[in-house]
C-alpha cells in the first residue's frame, strides 16, 4: 500500500474575512485566497500547476477559474462537489497529484457561498434528490413538510437524546464553546459578538430540538490550501505542515451524513458503536487521544457529538456529556473548530477549519493559540478525514 | 381525510421506478418491492435487490404497523403551504417489516409522543391524484 504519510504537505494558506452580503463578488474573494496562499508559500502565480476545486455548482468552474485568476501553467486540475465530507479527498487527491508528479504545487479552492448557492439547490421542494422515496441527502421529503436541511441533523439528536438521555439544552455546550473561539478570530462572522448558554436556550427552536445557535451561518469567504511534496521544504518561507494521514467519506446506508454510525436514523440499522481502528490513524500512526486539535464539520451542533463518537474521541452515547464544562472551549482539554466552525466563522465545509489547522500548527492563531499543538486532526460524521502536523 | 383541492403543499415526483407506490397509496395499501429471489424488502426504493442484486422484484402489500423510531417539530415554514401547519411533527417509523419510514403522525402533539409508540397507516387523499401515507397511534379506539 503507498504510504501518504508526510509525503506531501501544506505550503501556504489564505482566506478571506466573513461577509454576508447577498451578491459577493466570489471570483474576488477566491483570488484573494489563492494570493495570500501563494504569498504564504512564498511562490508565484506561475509556479501554481493544479488546481483542486470544491464548488457549490454552478460556481466558476475548472475550466473558467485558471483562466480568469491568470493560473497560466495548469496541467493537473479537478472539480468537485462542495461538502465537508469531500473535503479532506480534495486535500487526499491534491497530495497524491503532487507525489505523483501531476503536479508541483495544488491549489486546493473553494468558496462558501452558501447564501445563492446552496439556498436554490439543496434541501427545497425543486431539489429532484429532495423528492426521492426514503428521502434526501439530508432526509429531505418536501411532501410531508421535511423541507430544512438542518432537520435531518435534528432527527438524530432527537434520537440520540432518545437512546442515550440528556435535554435539547445541554446541546448548548457546543454552540458557546465554539462562538467563544471567535471572539479570538478576527476573520469569523461573529467575532465582537459573544454568547451564553442563556442565549443558547432562549434561542428560538427551528426544527426542535435544534435551535437557532445551532445551525451555521451562511455566509460568503473563500479559502485556499497550497499542497507540494515535503522535498520542497527547504523552499518554503515557512514551517511545513504535513499531511500525515487521510481518509475519504464513507458512504452506503449505514453512513447517513447527519448521524453516528449505529444511531439509527435514515437507513440504519440501530446499533451499538464502537470506533475501529481507522486508516486515518493508521497512516498518521497516532490514536485519537494524541490529538490536540479537534476540527470538525459543524453545519449543525449534533455533527460534532456524533463525530467525537464515530472516532473515538469517547464512547458511544458519552459525546453531550463530554462537552459539557468547556472540554472543547477555550482551556479544554480538547479544543474544537478554534475557528469558529460553521457555528461562528462560515459554513466553509471544513476549509475553514483546515486553514486554521494550518495556523494553529505553525504558532500563527494569534489570541486563539494553542501551545505546542503538534497534530490536528479534521473529522466529518462520514468518516472522511485529515490529519496534519508539524515535526 | 378528503381530497381539499386549495391543496398547495409540495407533491412527490413521480417517476417510473416510484409509480406503483404512489398507485398503491391511492387504493390506500402500503406497498413496497420485495426481492422474489431473496425475500428482501427493496427500500429506498431500486431496480435491484440491495440484498442480492436480483432484478427480480415484485410489488407486495405491508403491514402498515410500526414504532416511533423519532422525530423532529418543525417551529417554522420552510414553504409557506405549511405554515399554517406550525409547529408540526415529522416521524421516522420503524416499519415492522424492516425498513424506516419518513412520514407525518396525524392526531398526536409533539407532548404525546414518544419513542417505541405504536402506529398504524393512514391515507390521505391530498389531491384527486395523490395520496399520502401517514401514521396514527395503534391501540387506541376509533372514534
Amino acid at each position: 500500500m503507498l504510504n501518504m504519510k508526510d509525503k506531501a504537505i501544506v505550503a501556504g494558506v489564505g482566506r478571506t474575512k466573513t461577509t454576508r452580503d447577498r451578491n459577493p463578488d466570489y471570483l474576488l474573494h477566491i483570488g484573494r485566497a489563492v494570493k495570500a496562499a501563494a504569498a504564504d508559500a512564498g511562490i508565484a502565480c506561475d509556479d501554481i500547476d493544479g488546481v483542486m476545486l470544491n464548488m457549490v455548482p454552478p460556481a466558476a468552474t475548472m475550466d473558467k477559474l485558471p483562466e480568469m485568476l491568470g493560473l497560466r501553467n495548469i496541467r493537473f486540475a479537478f472539480e468537485s462537489w462542495m461538502h465537508g465530507r469531500i473535503q479532506p479527498t480534495c486535500i487526499g487527491v491534491g497530495a497524491w497529484a503532487v507525489m505523483t508528479g501531476q503536479a508541483d504545487y495544488v491549489a486546493c479552492i473553494s468558496t462558501g457561498q452558501m447564501l445563492v448557492g446552496m439556498q436554490q439547490h439543496v434541501g427545497v421542494q425543486d431539489d429532484a434528490e429532495s423528492a426521492r422515496e426514503g428521502g434526501g441527502p439530508h432526509l429531505e421529503s418536501p411532501p410531508y413538510g421535511m423541507l430544512s436541511i438542518g432537520a435531518g441533523a435534528a432527527m438524530g439528536m432527537q434520537k440520540y437524546l432518545q437512546r442515550y438521555g440528556g435535554t435539547p439544552e445541554d446541546l448548548g455546550a457546543v454552540a458557546v464553546a465554539q462562538r467563544q473561539w471567535a471572539q479570538m478570530q478576527p476573520e469569523a462572522y461573529f467575532y465582537g459578538r459573544p454568547i451564553t448558554q442563556d442565549d443558547y436556550v432562549n434561542s428560538p427552536f427551528v426544527v426542535e430540538p435544534l435551535r437557532v445557535l445551532d445551525h451555521c451561518i451562511a455566509g460568503n469567504a473563500a479559502f485556499c490550501i497550497i499542497v507540494t511534496r515535503a522535498e520542497r521544504s527547504p523552499d518554503l518561507p515557512k514551517r511545513p505542515v504535513y499531511i500525515s494521514g487521510f481518509q475519504g467519506s464513507a458512504s452506503g446506508s449505514e453512513h447517513f451524513v447527519f448521524s453516528r454510525t449505529g444511531l439509527g436514523i435514515a437507513h440504519q440499522r440501530e446499533t451499538s458503536y464502537q470506533a475501529p481502528r481507522m486508516p486515518v490513524y493508521q497512516m498518521a500512526d497516532v490514536s485519537p487521544a494524541d490529538i490536540d486539535i479537534m476540527g470538525c464539520l459543524d453545519a449543525f451542533s449534533p455533527l460534532v457529538l456524533f463525530a467525537l463518537e464515530e472516532f473515538g474521541f469517547c464512547g458511544e452515547g458519552e459525546a453531550l456529556a463530554f462537552v459539557q464544562n468547556g472540554r472543547t472551549a477555550p482551556g479544554g482539554e480538547l479544543p474544537v473548530n478554534t475557528c469558529g466552525g460553521g457555528l461562528s466563522d462560515i459554513e466553509s465545509f471544513g476549509w475553514g477549519h483546515q486553514v486554521d489547522m494550518v495556523r494553529q500548527l505553525r504558532g500563527e492563531a494569534g489570541e486563539a493559540q494553542i501551545v505546542n499543538a503538534e497534530l490536528c486532526q479534521y473529522v466529518s460524521t462520514d468518516r472522511s478525514s485529515v490529519i496534519l502536523s508539524i515535526k | 381525510m378528503t381530497t381539499d383541492p386549495s391543496y398547495r403543499k409540495p407533491l412527490p415526483t413521480i417517476t417510473s421506478a416510484n409509480e406503483p407506490f404512489w398507485t398503491a397509496a391511492k387504493a390506500h395499501v402500503l406497498k413496497l418491492p420485495r426481492c422474489s429471489e431473496c425475500g428482501h424488502w427493496v427500500y429506498p426504493i431500486a431496480p435491484m435487490c440491495q440484498h442480492c442484486w436480483s432484478e427480480n422484484l415484485a410489488w407486495q402489500a405491508l403491514s402498515g404497523r410500526g414504532t416511533i423510531s423519532s422525530w423532529v417539530v418543525f417551529h417554522r415554514a420552510f414553504d409557506p403551504s405549511f405554515a399554517a401547519d406550525v409547529p408540526y411533527l415529522v416521524v421516522e417509523v420503524n416499519l415492522e417489516e424492516g425498513m424506516r419510514f419518513l412520514s407525518n403522525i396525524v392526531d398526536v402533539s409533539a407532548a404525546e409522543i414518544y419513542a417505541g409508540m405504536p402506529v398504524e397507516a393512514v391515507f390521505d387523499d391530498v389531491t384527486a391524484a395523490i395520496t399520502l401515507v401517514k401514521f396514527r397511534q395503534r391501540g387506541q379506539s376509533m372514534q
